[in-house]
């Protein structure tokens, strides 16, 4: 089981990072993205598209290193428990938009559609097991911690 | 319980300092962000100031009798549903379909252009061609149609009508004079 778990997490904080680079780099398409889903005001787009993307990015480091394993797990169940009920409201009034999940609204990271929605379901159930199964195996520190039991045997 | 608080305690000192983070990076960037986004008043195509405009100043010149809208979405959104009396012109099949639709445009009509929302490109695409078509008082309500529809203002299309038959009476679908050009 600890190898599933394993493989979430790596998996989970794997497209957390790949997700996040654009962002970080180019708040103001990932502003437009926001804007696009026509939730939150368009006045905090900016705030938005400035914070969450170093979230995502730490969690997604912290989730490949097992640091803060189950903290950050929440912190990815949370945001894509978030980025799935946009996608699901985006799509049940209509609306024929980029999903700004892994590029800009420019770009071509995909229409929201049932695809998307099934993808991030997806990703959202691998967290999810991540937050609930996490027994810090693999962690930074467990395997420091193993090496230094072995130095001072 | 105690566990679980301090999970949650935990998951939010992240969130606070890497936000923080990014705020900071934002700061010491030299293409850096207002924290408050403000829509611009207007931009400019093809060497021509297009204001944008919200759905409430857009409805000021539904009825004025001299103003056309434009749907640029898909010719199959535009079926489902679009600002009454609009016309569609989407960008990908703009100069084909434009010959259709010029002769309820006249030279000097209001064109307000419309699409998905904000940061959709099309409503922006179709201007760029109606400049070169000698166009010059082009409008974009750039939150698109969606805020159009729930501020309750007048669409057709097959989900108004199936809106209309179900509540039978007439919810949202009003009449409008309709602008120069238009039958």
């Amino acid at each position: 089981m600890k190898y599933v778990v394993l493989g979430a997490r790596l998996l989970i904080g794997a497209l957390f990072v790949y997700a996040s680079i654009y962002k970080v780099f180019d708040p103001a398409s990932f502003a437009g993205s926001v804007r696009n889903y026509l939730i939150v005001p368009s006045a905090w787009s900016n705030l938005i598209a400035l914070t969450l993307p170093w979230v995502e990015l730490a969690a997604g480091i912290f989730l490949i290193l097992g640091i803060e394993t189950r903290p950050s797990a929440l912190l990815t169940t949370g945001m894509l428990g978030m980025f799935l009920g946009a996608i699901v409201y985006a799509y049940s009034i209509g609306l024929d938009i980029d999903c700004g999940c892994f590029g800009s609204a420019a770009g071509s990271s995909g229409r929201i559609g049932l695809l998307t929605i099934a993808r991030d379901s997806s990703l959202f159930l691998a967290s999810a097991f991540v937050l609930l199964m996490d027994r810090g195996d693999f962690s930074i520190s467990a395997i420091l911690g193993s090496r230094f039991r072995l130095l001072n045997a | 319980m105690k566990k679980f608080a301090g999970l949650i305690i935990r998951s939010l000192a992240i969130a606070v300092v890497f936000g923080a983070v990014g705020l900071s990076v934002n700061m010491l960037s030299s293409k850096a962000l207002p924290l408050v986004y403000v829509p611009p008043p207007e931009m400019e195509i093809s060497g021509v100031k297009v204001p944008l405009v919200n759905e409430h100043t857009a409805r000021t010149y539904f009825d004025d009798g001299e103003t056309s809208f434009l749907d640029t979405r898909k010719p199959e959104d535009y079926s489902e549903s679009h600002v009454k009396g609009s016309l569609s012109l989407s960008p990908d099949d703009v100069t084909e379909a434009f010959p259709d639709v010029q002769p309820l445009l006249p030279l000097d009509n209001r064109i307000v252009l419309y699409c998905y929302g904000p940061e959709c490109d099309m409503a922006e695409r179709v201007a760029g061609f109606m400049i070169s078509m000698g166009y010059k008082k082009l409008v974009i309500m750039s939150a698109g149609l969606r805020p159009w529809e729930a501020a309750g203002y007048p669409v057709d299309g097959s989900r108004a009508r199936e809106r209309h038959q179900k509540q039978g009476h007439g919810a949202h679908v009003q009449d409008r004079k309709p602008a120069r050009g238009e039958n």
